[in-house]
């Protein structure tokens, strides 16, 4: 009985997952996929019973807020261009960010 | 293991409201399907505090603490989601990356949620991380774009928590090696390194809140430049909640040591005293760059309700026996929902002031109490149903004469601590008295000399209902608490045992 109720919320919310993930625009894939990932650590945090174990998980969360926080949030939240701290980094966040100061430009000269 | 996955129904839907959120960036769109989302989550609950309550059920599994006190805690937040979602509405539509902003809040309402439920202090921690960065990102979003370093001391504020908060972690773990609540409070530690343990969590939870003294600079700015929206988030959703998971957490570790509760009692007087001369200043005056702001003033009397629950509850450590901690315990929760229910009230009675102008200073506004008249009554209720209450009923009738003149006449330095803070608590309400009848008068009856909107929503009869459920709400709080001494402790639900021994 437990493993059919939860397969069947299992199932319920990986299909919403899925149809939020086609909906949604490029850059907030990336916000989906991070926040998709700290909540299943939280869960995994839950579930485990080891001190140590725990302790590991808490650490590595902290991490992933902060990663979140700084490669997601404040990029979209700024549109930080060439100023940005971390200049290096050629993933979809820059396309993103490349996308939104287009736009950006774009409501200036209108 | 069935009834948790039940009982847990709103969590999931509060997760696919984030992904929705997320996700869907048609604003009208979204907007529904997030009203009905939450409508849905709310009738869930209520549905589940029903079955608990009728069947006097609980669940323990998994360091969940699922039973009706969990819930009535879940439905207030829930309650505020709903007024939160059509607050913004009016003000946040429009505004770049709106989807974001309304992920944000629903991801501060999960973690609430969360934090709430648990009793692994590692997840209360995490959860309670994620509310104060979140809380930093809402600031940004809204009609004007805000330079990141306005909020330069609140980020510090909160990598300083977060220190706090670690550090308080391994040591828990270093020394008591677990992290769940009950068994924290089994484990007798000695008394230095309770004090530093509940000190750390204090200067931690206390922090970003502005419970500390000196803790509230970074706050006025935050006060200043936020929306409304995102200052009824800050003031009456998070703060309250998390005061009271800090509450329920500094119950584990200093209810019966003298004197710890003296120096938390010391702090929490030093702060309330900032916090309400801050308030004061800002209503009266305008030294160090105050300008009479009605959202400085609104945060800032919020911070001191802060300070004063915090104040009152620290008195805990010194009552003698179990039976005088049980009630006075119950008194401090009703106490705080009182709070959250009156700050609320006062707080959407100024909502034609959003609706009309951007400005916020007191000295300019005015002439709201000719179309506003319900909005001005109720703002009005609002001072004297905290007041009232509160000095006449309460403290005269009820407390003073069980608690103090009867049990603690032969403990004269603990009885002279308790009128002291009675004393303050008086004091408190005049003030609040004062600053109530101070801005209601300037914003409902004087002239007016603001900018107006272009286009203003005229007040439907929908705007009322929040009003009106909230006093009926209220007055009820009251009355039942006057015939049932102990209602709250019946209501969550809450084990004598951690009170006692």
């Amino acid at each position: 009985m437990f493993v059919i109720l939860l397969s069947i919320f299992g199932i319920m919310l990986l299909i919403i997952i899925i149809i939020c993930y086609k909906i949604s625009e490029k850059g907030d894939k990336g916000i989906l996929t991070s926040l998709i990932i700290l909540i299943g650590f939280i869960g995994i945090e839950i579930f485990i019973e080891n001190t140590i174990i725990q302790l590991l998980f808490f650490v590595c969360i902290i991490i992933l807020i902060i990663y979140i926080v700084f490669f997601f949030f404040i990029p979209r939240l700024f549109y930080i261009k060439e100023q940005f701290l971390f200049t290096e980094i050629k993933s979809e966040v820059w396309e993103d960010l490349k996308m939104d100061s287009t736009i950006v430009e774009k409501q200036q000269k209108d | 293991m069935i009834g948790i996955l039940i009982a847990t129904i709103p969590l999931y839907c509060l997760l696919i409201g984030l992904f929705w959120s997320i996700s869907c960036s048609k604003s009208t769109f979204r907007k529904k399907i997030l009203i009905l989302i939450s409508i849905l989550i709310l009738f869930t609950n209520t549905l589940n505090i029903i079955i608990f309550s009728l069947f006097d059920f609980q669940i323990y599994d998994f360091n969940f603490n699922l039973n009706v006190g969990t819930f009535f805690l879940w439905e207030i937040i829930f309650a505020l989601n709903l007024i939160i979602l059509y607050f913004s509405k009016d003000e946040m539509t429009g505004i770049l990356n709106e989807n974001l902003y309304d992920s944000l809040i629903i991801l501060i309402i999960f973690s609430l949620v969360g934090a709430s439920l648990t009793s692994n202090i590692l997840i209360i921690v995490i959860f309670v991380i994620i509310v104060f960065i979140s809380l930093g990102l809402i600031f940004y979003f809204g009609i004007y774009s805000k330079p990141f370093k306005l909020l330069r001391l609140f980020f510090i504020s909160i990598i300083l928590s977060i220190i706090f908060l670690i550090l308080g972690v391994f040591l828990i773990y270093f020394i008591i090696d677990s992290f769940i609540l009950t068994e924290i409070k089994n484990f007798e530690l000695n008394p230095g390194l309770n004090l530093l343990i509940s000190l750390l969590f204090l200067f931690g939870f206390g922090i970003p809140c502005g419970i500390i003294p000196f803790s509230i600079f970074h706050l006025k700015v935050y006060y200043h430049d936020s929306t409304y929206t995102t200052l009824f988030i800050i003031t009456n959703l998070t703060f309250p909640i998390i005061n009271f998971i800090l509450f329920k957490l500094l119950l584990t570790f200093t209810y019966d040591l003298g004197i710890n509760s003296l120096i938390i009692l010391i702090i929490a007087a030093v702060g309330l005293i900032i916090s309400i001369t801050y308030s004061l200043t800002e209503t009266f005056t305008t030294i160090d760059g105050n300008s009479f702001s009605i959202k400085k003033i609104l945060g800032l009397s919020s911070n001191s309700d802060f300070n004063m629950i915090l104040l009152i509850s620290a008195f805990i450590g010194f009552l003698p026996t179990e039976s005088i901690k049980i009630e006075y315990g119950n008194f401090v929760f009703f106490f705080i929902f009182c709070m959250i229910l009156i700050k609320i009230l006062l707080f959407y009675s100024l909502k034609p002031v959003m609706l009309e102008t951007l400005d916020d200073n007191i000295k300019i506004l005015g002439g709201f109490w000719q179309k506003y008249k319900i909005f001005g009554i109720s703002y009005l209720i609002g001072g004297i149903l905290l007041t009232i209450p509160f000095a006449l009923g309460n403290i005269l009738i009820n407390l003073i004469s069980n608690i103090f003149t009867e049990s603690l006449i032969d403990l004269p330095h603990i009885s002279f601590i308790g009128f002291t803070i009675w004393a303050i608590l008086i004091f408190y309400f005049i003030i609040i008295l004062i600053w109530v009848s101070i801005t209601f008068n300037d914003i409902f009856i004087g002239t007016p000399k603001y900018l107006k909107n272009k286009d203003i929503r005229p007040i439907t009869k929908l705007d009322y209902l929040p009003l009106i459920l909230i006093i009926i709400f209220s007055i009820f709080l009251c009355i039942f608490y006057f015939f049932n001494n102990l209602l709250f402790m019946e209501i969550l639900n809450f084990s004598t045992e951690q009170f006692t021994h």
